[in-house]
């Protein structure tokens, strides 16, 4: 089922894939999450989400090359979807539109 | 160096997490847990590693149930075709672990049924009965579980005792309201007895129900019997209590229901009627005779028994001028009287009394089969191992785990174990009430399966996965396989069968040990076991009829001879009696058996010197020669003996020595009195048409005696009662031994028949290159012979000792069965050679061609 709306930790996720481009995988993505938010984030936690969004369609895997410093592991490098990025774009936008309606008496 | 997690934490990961996810998950808390170990110790990154395993522990993480599903599948198909390809192997693996679980679940009920006894008092803990040690020469040593009656008031002041209960057995008697009861056991009791004792009642409180004279509290039974559904609180009846002592008049005496109780709870206790000792003119010879009441005392709950038991050494000096410093008191706690009491005499209320040592025993041998059944186990899991040997040395070549290997072990030792569980449960369901005839033997299996023993029963599991996996034959290399190469048995499966093999030894020289210990003492009452002796209680009335009635029966045909004594053999009490030795009178209390003239001659009684009794004699007594040589009458014939409170009378005769109590205890001394205190009469009959001579002396009975049940026991039935501890030990003990040599067998059996299988190619290059068949039998058994003779050795000095401690408890005891030992060692060399050569010649035998065209 596809789902236009997304929690703020999958924006947050969706984000930082975008950022990695090319390496984005699970320690990664926590590692520019922290750096970013200065909170601790659990790595199990960015997993869950990352499998979230790609049974949601937001995000697409491929397994990327085995390294020794992972013990022969392959990273699952993710990439965004048209769905994701339409989705980063609207949650942009609505922002966008949200914040233009505040009269801007508010700020003074 | 690369650093890695902990292995095992690894394999944690690894068990739950799917498999998609695995390399991308794992590969992710690598990278972290080698940063980690640039900054923190091993233990730490590893404490890290593991939280992080934990939080991966998540639904959305897990392995699908459809592949869990499929890997179980695949675990049971594995274990489905070693079932069908070793059908023999798991037959003997799941009866083997049923057999031990059949054993020790029946040793557990035993136990529990005999540790059960008291237990139910709320003043278990501070509750016991005051026995007397004899401390004079002649008996020193000997206990009685009896008292006298003036003791329990006296002892009283002693500030550490909070309240003194004397108990008395009057035997079987009869009420009478509308209806008449008979009942086999009443006590007399103090008025606090119900506080002390509480058995619970239906009707009447603890602290009431024995205060008045007269009153009498009733089993619910009885209550039923006469007064049905109605309250009988409070209804008057007529007693006739069985018991000489109590009625010297043999009269019914007047009374009422003051009080009914609940069915008695197991107890050393057992009675269908307690009276007040209140109750005037009833216990006046009670009062005055000897040891004859049970007192029981209740202490102050930080009173310790030491204490007491110095503050009542000093009783008898001060207040039993008589007896002074003949007998101390010492106390037995009330959870001891069942089954400690083994070597007490004169022990009249303790019912079903179990000999402690014997469950001792029990445990052991139950352990021990345990053992011998678990190694069986193991051992054949070895065997079916090599024989997968190959398969599993593939799939681990192939990248599958070890642990996978662990799991599959685990899994066939659960799967088995439960079945050996299912059919132990379907062979208990199956014999329970022939072990209930057997041996009393009475469960619930539900309420069997407790805690421990279902904690236990896991344990086992465990631990046989364990040892097989430890133990498992290592596996070789795959081009080993090619090669046809195996690895050899490892010395700890080599010392497992040692052990396997020295305990089968031990087993069967205790059972033969034991078995014929308590043979011996059986049949060391061979004199008073005669068969077709019948024992009959005799009422008061039986007794004043008692000359009349005893010439009407001797007129009967099948009757050989009638006599009467005061007990049957086994519980025989002291009397007070007064003797005159080394110039002085002493009152001492005796073993003492007050019989008809004729008792001698009917149970063929050696007179050594003297004559028997006068048929119209009076204060006549024959001695046995233990008490003539402990008074030191070397003219025995004529010396000064009689009832402390009677007349004096003379020793007439010497008899040879006999046990007439219990086995566990020397003789000791002991007197015939002819006197006619007769409580039993003994009819010899001949074995021809029972039934008829019993329905004639029934009719002879009922002209004699009235209304009375005719009651009667055989002699033989009553002797196995008195030993039954030795009884049931002894039958048990055959099947224990049948049990031990049944699992050596089919252990050394399947064990043999696995290595043949497994070496039969070698075998069959043997012959190929020319080895005889006389050479191969040779060579595979000479490492078996070797074992067998390890397991002699260790087994050999181990179960001597133990056996040696056991046999040392006994007065009585026999030889040192060498001859029995041999046999037993011999017999099970036999069965293990025998197992073995039909294994190793179906090897021998084997056709080269069928076996390396492989």
């Amino acid at each position: 089922m596809k789902r236009n709306t997304i929690g703020e930790f999958e924006e947050l996720v969706l984000l930082a894939i975008g950022i990695l481009l090319d390496d984005a995988y699970g320690l990664a993505i926590m590692d520019e999450l922290e750096n970013r938010t200065n909170r601790t984030v659990l790595i199990s936690s960015v997993h869950k989400t990352l499998v979230r969004l790609e049974e949601k369609g937001m995000v697409q895997s491929a397994m990327g090359g085995k390294t020794a410093e992972r013990g022969g592991r392959a990273k699952k490098l993710y990439t965004l979807t048209a769905d994701g990025k339409e989705v980063l774009q609207h949650v942009r936008s609505l922002r966008n539109t949200m914040w233009e309606a505040i009269p801007e008496g508010l700020w003074k | 160096m690369e650093m890695r997690p902990a292995n095992w934490l690894q394999r944690l990961l690894r068990t739950f997490l799917r498999d998609d996810l695995l390399d991308a998950v794992e590969g992710d808390l690598i990278q972290l847990y080698q940063r980690r170990r640039k900054t923190m110790g091993r233990l730490r990154a590893n404490t890290w590693y593991a939280l992080n395993v934990l939080g991966f522990f998540r639904p959305f993480a897990w392995r699908s149930l459809e592949t869990i599903h499929w890997m179980l599948w695949f675990r049971l198909r594995l274990f489905t075709r070693s079932v069908r390809q070793e059908r023999f192997i798991t037959g003997a693996r799941v009866v083997g672990m049923a057999i031990a679980l059949v054993v020790v679940l029946t040793t557990v009920q035993f136990e529990r049924q005999h540790t059960r006894f008291d237990q139910f008092l709320s003043k278990k803990d501070h509750l016991y009965r005051v026995n007397l040690l004899a401390t004079f020469e002649e008996i020193e040593g000997t206990e009685l579980g009896t008292s006298h009656y003036r003791m329990g008031p006296l002892i009283q002041d002693i500030p550490e005792i909070t309240a003194v209960t004397r108990v008395f057995d009057s035997q079987s008697g009869y009420l009478k309201s509308d209806k008449k009861a008979f009942f086999d056991r009443a006590l007399f009791a103090d008025a606090n007895f119900f506080e002390q004792f509480d058995f619970p009642l239906e009707h009447g409180t603890a602290d009431r129900v024995l205060t008045q004279p007269h009153g009498v509290v009733i089993s619910s039974t009885l209550s039923q019997q006469l007064f049905g559904d109605a309250n009988p609180v409070g209804k008057p009846l007529t007693v006739r209590y069985g018991s000489w002592i109590v009625n010297p008049e043999s009269k019914e005496a007047e009374a009422f229901v003051s009080g009914v109780f609940e069915r008695v709870p197991a107890s050393h206790l057992q009675f269908d009627l307690v009276t007040s000792f209140q109750t005037p003119n009833t216990l006046d010879s009670v009062k005055y005779s000897g040891p004859v009441v049970s007192t029981y005392i209740e202490a102050a709950p930080d009173a310790r028994q030491e204490v007491i038991e110095s503050k009542l050494a000093g009783f008898y000096p001060t207040h039993h001028e008589t007896l002074s410093d003949m007998y101390q008191p010492v106390l037995q706690p009330i959870s001891d009287v069942h089954l400690g009491s083994a070597s007490i005499d004169s022990d009249p209320l303790n019912h079903q009394k179990f000999d402690r040592t014997y469950l001792y025993i029990f445990r052991l041998l139950s352990l021990v089969i345990l053992v011998v059944a678990m190694i069986n186990f193991i051992q054949l899991t070895q065997g079916i191992q090599y024989r997968r040997m190959k398969q599993d040395a593939i799939s681990t070549a192939l990248g599958g785990s070890k642990g996978a290997l662990w799991i599959q072990t685990a899994f066939e030792t659960l799967i088995l174990v439960s079945m050996a569980t299912v059919l132990a449960v379907l062979v208990l369901t199956v014999v329970q009430p022939w072990m209930d005839q057997i041996w009393g033997l009475k469960w619930n299996l539900v309420a069997l399966l407790s805690m421990p023993i279902v904690v236990g029963w896991l344990g086992v599991i465990v631990l046989l996965t364990l040892i097989s996996n430890v133990l498992k034959p290592a596996l070789p290399t795959l081009s080993k396989l090619a090669a046809s190469q195996t690895t050899g048995t490892s010395w700890m499966s080599k010392a497992l069968i040692a052990l396997q093999l020295s305990m089968g030894f031990g087993l069967l020289a205790g059972s033969i040990v034991i078995y014929r210990q308590t043979q011996f003492m059986l049949d060391q009452n061979a004199l008073f076991a005669q068969p077709y002796v019948l024992q009959i209680p005799m009422s008061e009335d039986a007794k004043a009829n008692f000359k009349t009635m005893k010439s009407a029966l001797q007129g009967l045909l099948a009757v050989e001879s009638v006599t009467a004594g005061s007990n049957a053999f086994g519980g025989i009490g002291g009397l007070d009696l007064k003797v005159k030795t080394g110039g002085e009178e002493k009152v001492l209390i005796l073993p003492t058996l007050m019989v008809d003239p004729d008792y001698l001659d009917f149970y063929d009684i050696e007179l050594v010197e003297g004559t028997h009794f006068t048929p119209d004699g009076k204060q006549e007594f024959i001695i046995n020669e233990t008490m003539a040589r402990q008074f030191g009458w070397d003219e025995p014939i004529g010396q000064q003996i009689g009832f402390a409170f009677g007349r004096p009378g003379k020793v007439v005769g010497v008899v040879r020595d006999f046990n007439y109590n219990t086995l566990h205890k020397k003789v000791e001394a002991f007197c015939f009195w002819n006197t006619a205190y007769y409580r039993v009469i003994s009819v010899k009959v001949t074995g021809a048409n029972i039934p008829e001579t019993l329905h004639a002396i029934d009719n002879i009975w009922q002209e004699h005696v009235g209304d009375a049940p005719f009651s009667y026991t055989f002699l033989d039935d009553d002797m196995r009662q008195q030993y039954q501890a030795e009884v049931t030990t002894n039958t048990l003990i055959r099947y224990l031994a049948g049990i031990a040599i049944f699992l050596a067998f089919i252990g050394v059996y399947s064990l043999t028949y696995l290595v043949a299988k497994r070496r039969m190619r070698e075998a069959s290059i043997k012959k190929v290159l020319g080895a005889s068949v006389s050479h191969l039998v040779r060579t595979f058994s000479a490492p078996v012979l070797v074992l067998f003779g390890l397991a002699l050795f260790v087994a050999l000095p181990i179960s001597i000792f133990l056996l040696e401690n056991w046999i040392n408890t006994f007065a009585y005891r026999i030889q040192w069965p060498v001859y029995e030992l041999v046999i037993g060692g011999a017999g099970l060399l036999v069965v293990t050679v025998v197992a073995m050569i039909v294994n190793i010649l179906r090897l021998a035998r084997v056709n080269p061609v069928e076996t390396l065209k492989e």
